[in-house]
């Protein structure tokens, strides 16, 4: 999947996460912020590393700001912020 | 959380919806700001929970329902504006706010830049900040020791800022040109930074710079939070001239900070005595210098722009450099 441009998913209501991308050329970067940082903060890192690799995603910085959600929850604010990322602008 | 919570966008032209929200924040203490684009409203059935604003990329005029505290509504405003903020391809948001506010922004992914006793400037980007003051050193002139640093809106270039230009030039190695970016001028920024490159083209030691969002850019007043006209120049005043200290200066090697004596505008004048306390705690040494006079006139960039419009282009000529008056006698106020 190739990233076109900045994009957003999600929010930081309680139990939700917001996702950010932004396409870049210096190697991949994630940055948790969570509520739950010491007790999920490497799970929640290694599900999203598992989707960008899905996604053949090696070049994007990826801002994460978890207020508790679950996995499923954080697979889909991550997956349609990428899907959002890749679209081409109208 | 809330039955029937909506979200409400109000454009500058819901003249009715915006009076609602500010009466909402007039009764919390805070003032509503004139000049935002967008404010958001949350709202349970006809109760405003809270609200949200906005002008450009920074987000003004936040305020909670009192009897909802601790009830997340400041997460789901801050969520919305980026996402607001997001579909105008604006993507870093700048806040500055009482320092009460400052833990409650980081843990919605705000860093903070810079805190006064009262205020912080915060923003969302990781990277924008660093990313000025990288901008900022490619200019750095690595062979000077004596660096000297001007900030001007030059609106536009009169022979009064070249005459401060000209001494700054003479006595030291170099010499940086801030000009400040914001574009709420009569004259656009890129006019006036072409119009100062141009007038200053004999000078070899001197470089126009951009002052970009964190050099006297009104965009970072602070007119949100800090409630009185006194509270709100000098926090703003410690805010910029703290960041100019502390990493402006720092990143260019700057030792001397020229400035204009100001006998017209208050506002500029506080600034100067602020400048007089602030800036030699990071040593950097300041020089003011007495504005230049034409016929016990003094010269003024307002002056300039009156005689344009009233088109008496003789009187005009003796106060700006050629550029200058090229620029304003054109008719369609071309370069």
């Amino acid at each position: 999947m190739k990233l076109k441009k900045r994009a957003v998913a999600g929010t930081m209501e309680s139990s939700d996460i917001m996702v950010e991308v932004i396409p870049w050329d210096r190697g991949l970067e994630i940055n948790l912020q969570s509520d739950v940082m010491k007790q999920y903060g490497k799970h929640i890192e290694k599900l999203v590393s598992e989707i960008l690799e899905e996604n053949n995603i090696n070049n994007a910085c990826i801002n994460l700001n978890d207020k508790g959600a679950l996995d499923f929850t954080i697979a889909a604010r991550v997956k349609t912020a990428l899907y959002r990322a890749g679209k081409e602008d109208k | 959380m809330f039955e029937n919570y909506t979200v409400e966008y109000i454009e500058k032209d819901q003249v009715k919806k915006r009076e609602k929200a500010e009466k909402f924040l007039n009764k919390l203490g805070l003032k509503y700001d004139e000049g935002v684009d967008i404010t958001i409203v949350l709202k349970n059935n006809d109760e405003i929970l809270g609200t949200i604003s906005a002008e450009d990329n920074l987000i003004k005029c936040m305020g909670i329902n009192q009897n909802h505290r601790n009830e997340g509504i400041l997460n789901k405003l801050v969520s919305e504006i980026i996402k607001f903020k997001y579909s105008q391809n604006i993507f870093e948001l700048s806040v500055i706010t009482g320092i009460c506010n400052k833990d409650k922004l980081k843990s919605l992914g705000f860093y903070e830049i810079y805190s006064t006793e009262n205020i912080v400037l915060m923003e969302n980007s990781k990277y924008k900040f660093q990313n000025y003051i990288k901008k900022i050193e490619e200019h750095k002139n690595k062979n000077n020791k004596n660096n000297a640093a001007v900030v001007m809106n030059l609106n536009p270039i009169t022979k009064g800022h070249l005459y401060l230009i000209e001494k700054a030039s003479k006595e030291n190695d170099f010499v940086y040109i801030f000009v400040v970016s914001e574009d709420k001028s009569e004259i656009p920024f890129e006019v006036r930074f072409e119009l100062a490159e141009k007038s200053t083209q004999h000078l070899k030691n001197v470089k126009i710079i951009e002052g970009g969002d964190y050099i006297i850019s009104s965009s970072t007043f602070p007119s949100y939070f800090t409630k009185t006209y006194n509270d709100w120049v000098e926090n703003y005043c410690d805010l910029d001239l703290n960041i100019f200290g502390k990493y402006i200066s720092k990143t260019l090697n700057i030792k001397k900070r020229y400035i204009g004596s100001e006998p017209y505008c208050s506002l500029t004048s506080y600034y100067n005595k602020k400048i007089h306390k602030i800036l030699p705690k990071y040593n950097v040494e300041i020089e003011e210098v007495e504005r230049l006079a034409n016929k016990d006139e003094v010269i003024s960039a307002s002056k300039v722009r009156k005689l344009a419009k009233e088109s008496k282009f003789d009187i005009l000529k003796e106060l700006v450099p050629v550029p200058t008056y090229r620029y304003l006698k054109s008719k369609r106020r071309t370069l």
